[in-house]
């Protein structure tokens, strides 16, 4: 073929005769038809008009002149064609067309370079865009991701114990209301370590915190995993079992508990010795409308029965209606 | 300053010199560890000063700093967005230097506040060509340079880059094309 100065302007054309059929195309449309010799053939055989709706003829092409129509290629369906009609000599058409909003595809499929481009097409500048706005998308999106973490780190902090990696009381909080505004019931541990100060005070803040840490694991790895465990400060920590109200089963998670706290925990080369009491307290259904507070009055009471006992021991807190009916019966 | 520069000396720093590198810098420099955001605002005359703090630190100039960033931007792993994104400045190396006269109002339509400093390219003769780079990023000429010789090796060039001190508010580099092809060059695809 030889060039014409539309090769050179407008490299995507198509030149068609009176009849529809191909005249001459462009370097660049070549390309995107992929056919040996399309010369000759009819402009249907490789494209289809999409819109207008309708268009199946050559004459019903040219009264479009200078209205945008859009071409599908029959050899490569998903690739659509921006396109414009004029006359041209001898009864014939041309067809200008672009690439259209599928450009950066279109130039991936048909693996066109920069020299398929007019250097007056603005298709360069739109795929130098596309990319720096995907880079900038990715620095945005990475921003939120980073931001994102930073505030999941900062809510675990809010709701965790520095030292223990427990949760702590403001988590209690939130755990306890939770239970009681979805009307479960649950059980209420509270421990105190039996011996910490002494520890503290021969030992030094060192191994305190490293029995802490040790109590720490024991608690956790006593309990199932949906049961929360909670440092409230110093040598005071909480057990929250929710839909657990089972006596014998909260006696014997005590027990293995003390025998636990109670094994020998080192600590630069010396030795401490601690141990812990339990004061429990059940929350059934009929008694959820008291409040957390009151909950947590009731097994600090029970504690409190605990150490009156000789500490190394747990007890139930008893509710007043229950030791009511009790003293009716006797 | 935009952070996006910011976060580029900081990769290079870290990718050159290593991330232990890299914190005790920041601790020394920026009150503790530290890495920049590239998309939020710093005071522009940080980022002058971490070059200077870097150079300070390796025993370099900071116009060698400069240039061994402009290099690591557009030659590394992580510098191929920005390798592509120039290299749709043209089909061949010289057509790519005649755009830099537009590379800031390139980087502006793709980012609004990076406020590149203006770039204007002139013939001098046949094979040679000068670059003036404004003066509000001072040393940006280095940088400059660094990306323009990794860039002629992308396209496969031979050229030689010589740059000029600043005078009355700009500086120049001075390009002198040896050979238009004297290599392939790394691939370019359009998408």
């Amino acid at each position: 073929m030889t060039q014409t100065p539309y090769d050179i302007l407008c490299p995507f054309h198509i030149s068609l005769s009176a009849t529809g059929c191909i005249r001459h195309l462009g370097p660049s449309m070549a390309k995107l038809i992929k056919s040996e010799n399309p010369v000759g053939k009819h402009f249907f055989d490789f494209y289809s008009v999409e819109r207008p709706y309708g268009i199946v003829k050559t004459e019903q092409i040219l009264p479009l002149e200078g209205k945008k129509l859009l071409l599908a290629l029959n050899f490569a369906e998903e690739y659509r064609l921006k396109a414009v009609a004029a006359k041209a000599d001898e009864g014939g058409i041309i067809l200008n067309c672009s690439l259209g909003i599928g450009l950066q595809s279109a130039v991936q499929y048909f693996n066109l370079t920069y020299n398929d481009f007019a250097p007056s097409d603005l298709a360069i500048e739109m795929l130098y865009l596309l990319e720096a706005k995907a880079a900038i998308r990715k620095a945005s999106r990475d921003l939120t991701h980073r931001l994102q973490g930073a505030k999941v780190m900062a809510e675990e902090q809010a709701y965790s114990d520095a030292l223990t990696g427990l949760q702590n009381r403001r988590a209690l909080e939130v755990i306890l209301s939770r239970l009681i505004s979805s009307r479960v019931s649950f059980s209420l541990m509270q421990l105190d370590l039996d011996r910490f100060k002494n520890v503290n005070d021969t030992l030094g803040h060192a191994a305190g915190d490293h029995v802490l840490q040790k109590a720490a694991e024991v608690l956790q790895t006593v309990v199932r995993n949906e049961d929360a465990v909670i440092r409230l400060g110093g040598d005071e920590f909480v057990l929250v079992f929710a839909n657990l109200k089972d006596r014998r089963r909260l006696s014997i998670l005590s027990e293995r508990i003390i025998v636990e706290m109670q094994k020998p925990i080192f600590f630069d080369n010396q030795v401490c010795h601690i141990s812990a009491s339990i004061g429990i307290t059940t929350i059934t259904a009929d008694r959820l409308n008291n409040s957390a507070e009151n909950f947590l009055r009731e097994a600090d009471q029970a504690l409190y029965q605990s150490k009156a006992n000789g500490k190394s021991c747990y007890s139930f807190y008893e509710p007043v209606e229950a030791v009511l009916s009790e003293l009716k019966h006797m | 300053m935009l952070g996006l520069i910011n976060k580029a000396i900081e990769n290079f720093a870290i990718d050159t010199y290593g991330k232990r590198f890299w914190n005790s810098f920041t601790r020394r420099h920026l009150n503790g560890e530290f890495t920049f955001e590239p998309l939020l605002e710093y005071e522009h005359a940080l980022t002058f000063r971490l070059i200077d703090w870097l150079a300070e630190a390796r025993s370099k100039t900071s116009a060698d700093i400069m240039e061994d960033i402009g290099t690591f931007l557009v030659s590394q792993r992580n510098g191929e967005a920005l390798r592509r994104l120039l290299r749709f400045g043209g089909a061949n190396f010289v057509e790519f230097i005649f755009s830099l006269d537009e590379l800031n109002e390139r980087s502006e339509i793709a980012l609004k506040d990076l406020n590149l400093p203006q770039l204007s390219v002139e013939r001098i003769n046949q094979n040679s060509v000068s670059v003036r780079v404004d003066q509000s990023w001072p040393g940006f000429e280095h940088v400059m340079a660094g990306i323009l010789h990794s860039l002629a090796d992308d396209y496969g060039a031979l050229v030689f880059i010589n740059v000029s001190p600043p005078e009355g508010g700009s500086a120049y580099l001075v390009l002198e094309l040896i050979q238009h092809h004297f290599t392939e060059g790394r691939k370019f695809s359009l998408a």
